[in-house]
């Protein structure tokens, strides 16, 4: 039984060679349970976490085909919803989120969905009149087949962990992660857990600008670190974050997405969002990395805040353990709350199976990132 | 509070203006999610009425008096699986428990006997896969 480090050459060796080890990070628990950690880390090559959360931190980028005469964007709409110039004649940004003015319950979220089904949707373009820009204004309709390029930015793709949401308030406060029923009615929870990306790869260490993920079955590219990246947050003797800390930032082809895993939503009171199954592989490079992707989640928490707070920082009770959390009810302050996972165990089983699948037959690529994720801490406060 | 009913108008009773009626005799709110009324002829009318319970019971007794029958049946939650992520929100506002997802698959279960009814899933649900089907199977 080998346990000496291994590196990534020799993973990728094993990959062409069709015989790497590869194993749900839910499995690979159940396996170290069973046969110990030496034993689990010898008969494994790679481990594959999965997340599949909603989040509205995104942007759609589109690259549009020229008009004539040429309009130099200066505003513009598709299906009614409002998406900015990025500059020149060719390019729009649009934020996923909205909804909740005109046009009522459709963001960026929305008019993904309808591309992505092969529909049309209207656009609408404004611009300044130049002399080599004179055109004003253009009508017209766009489908995924005639952008010639078209990318999902994900601000925050990953975040190492989650938090629950509960609400101290009489009613009901419309959370970003559903309905909050209070006082303490319920309990919603966005992480999952040791299953998921975070909290199998602390730190997530093995990702960076370059790093290959799945997100929704197409083959997107970690760009760096995502909105409210805070790697030096308070973290577990494991090593594993007790906040929501390190966070990536994706980005990924619209042609590749499959509309039945990625999904428009609306939360009442909040806005459209997607929902976003993305899966990473994580390889045991020696015996330490596989440890961390061992810890349960017994040992494993997240913070509890609450939302009927609207502060920069919310209050908190502390943290609980994800064995709470997973069995539906947690104790905070003495009480006991109902709680649900405001995410897709069931897509992020999914996805992490189809990456599996992925990287046994050579059809993703195994490799680290170009350079290690900033260190910078990312939650500057503005003030006034 | 709120009671849903189906109104079934026999040919003598269309011409009644109920709803005026309702919010003026009994203090009640009557919300018309459907309508098939046409002048001498029967109709039917699916409404949501708000208001005190003994004025709901009150004005039932007037409908029903007037020659109305009226269907209680409040239709039933229906979940549309393709749209659902099972990400278990609903199940986290139902009252009743009969909406409830577990380890280790973590498929939302409904069990429809359990159900009150209460609708507080349907806004809930950020995939819109849940819709009150006022004509149960």
């Amino acid at each position: 039984m080998s346990l000496a480090p291994r590196s990534e050459a020799e993973l990728q060796q094993r990959q062409r060679s069709g015989t790497l080890r590869v194993l749900a990070a839910a499995d690979f628990r159940a396996l170290v349970a069973a046969g110990g950690l030496e034993a689990a880390y010898a008969a494994t090559d790679v481990v594959v976490a999965a997340n599949a959360e909603f989040t509205d931190q995104a942007t759609l980028q589109l690259s549009l085909g020229p008009v004539d005469p040429p309009l130099r964007i200066r505003g513009a709409r598709l299906d009614g919803v409002l998406a900015q110039g990025a500059g020149g004649t060719a390019g729009l940004c649009l934020s996923i989120g909205g909804g909740l003015g005109e046009p009522l319950r459709r963001g960026g979220a929305q008019v993904l969905e309808t591309l992505l089904a092969s529909q049309e949707v209207e656009l609408t373009l404004t611009g300044e009149a130049t002399a080599s820009h004179p055109r004003r204004e253009y009508r017209g309709r766009l489908s995924l087949e005639r952008l010639g390029g078209a990318r999902l930015l994900l601000h925050r793709a990953i975040a190492e962990n989650g938090v629950v949401a509960v609400s101290s308030a009489e009613g009901v406060v419309r959370s970003p992660y559903g309905p909050l029923l209070g006082p303490y009615g319920n309990a919603l929870y966005s992480g999952a857990g040791s299953s998921s990306i975070g909290l199998t790869m602390p730190s997530l260490a093995w990702l960076g600008p370059g790093s290959p993920v799945l997100v929704a079955g197409a083959l997107g590219w970690v760009i760096g670190a995502g909105h409210g990246h805070q790697p030096r947050t308070r973290r577990l003797p494991s090593g594993h974050a007790r906040t929501p800390g390190a966070v990536v930032a994706v980005s990924v082809d619209l042609h590749g997405l499959r509309p039945d895993w990625i999904r428009a939503c609306f939360f009442e009171g909040h806005g459209s969002a997607l929902m976003v199954p993305i899966a990473v592989p994580v390889p045991l490079l020696d015996l330490a990395v596989a440890r961390q992707a061992s810890i349960g989640d017994d040992q494993l928490e997240a913070p509890v805040l609450d939302f009927s707070i609207p502060r920069r920082i919310r209050p908190g009770f502390g943290f609980v353990p994800y064995s709470q959390l997973l069995a539906g009810v947690i104790q905070v302050d003495g009480r006991r709350i109902p709680c649900a996972p405001a995410h897709s165990p069931r897509l992020a089983r999914e996805i992490g199976a189809c990456l599996i699948e992925q990287l046994q037959k050579g059809r993703f690529p195994l490799r680290g990132p170009l350079e290690p994720l900033s260190a910078r801490q990312g939650l500057i406060p503005l003030e006034g | 509070m709120k009671r849903r009913l189906t109104l079934h108008f026999p040919r003598q009773a269309v011409h009644q203006p109920i709803t005026y009626r309702l919010a003026v005799d009994f203090d009640i709110a009557a919300k018309i999610l459907r309508a098939q009324v046409a002048p001498n002829q029967s109709g039917t009318m699916v409404v949501e009425l708000s208001g005190d319970i003994d004025e709901l019971d009150a004005a039932e007794l007037w409908l029903e008096s007037l020659g109305l029958s009226l269907d209680r049946a409040p239709g039933e939650i229906r979940i549309d699986p393709a749209r659902c992520v099972d990400c278990g929100i609903c199940a986290s506002v139902c009252p009743s428990g009969a909406l409830s997802s577990a380890q280790p698959d973590w498929r939302l279960s409904f069990d429809a006997k359990r159900c009150l009814v209460c609708e507080q899933c349907i806004p809930s649900c950020p995939l819109d896969a849940i819709a009150l089907v006022l004509e149960p199977r």
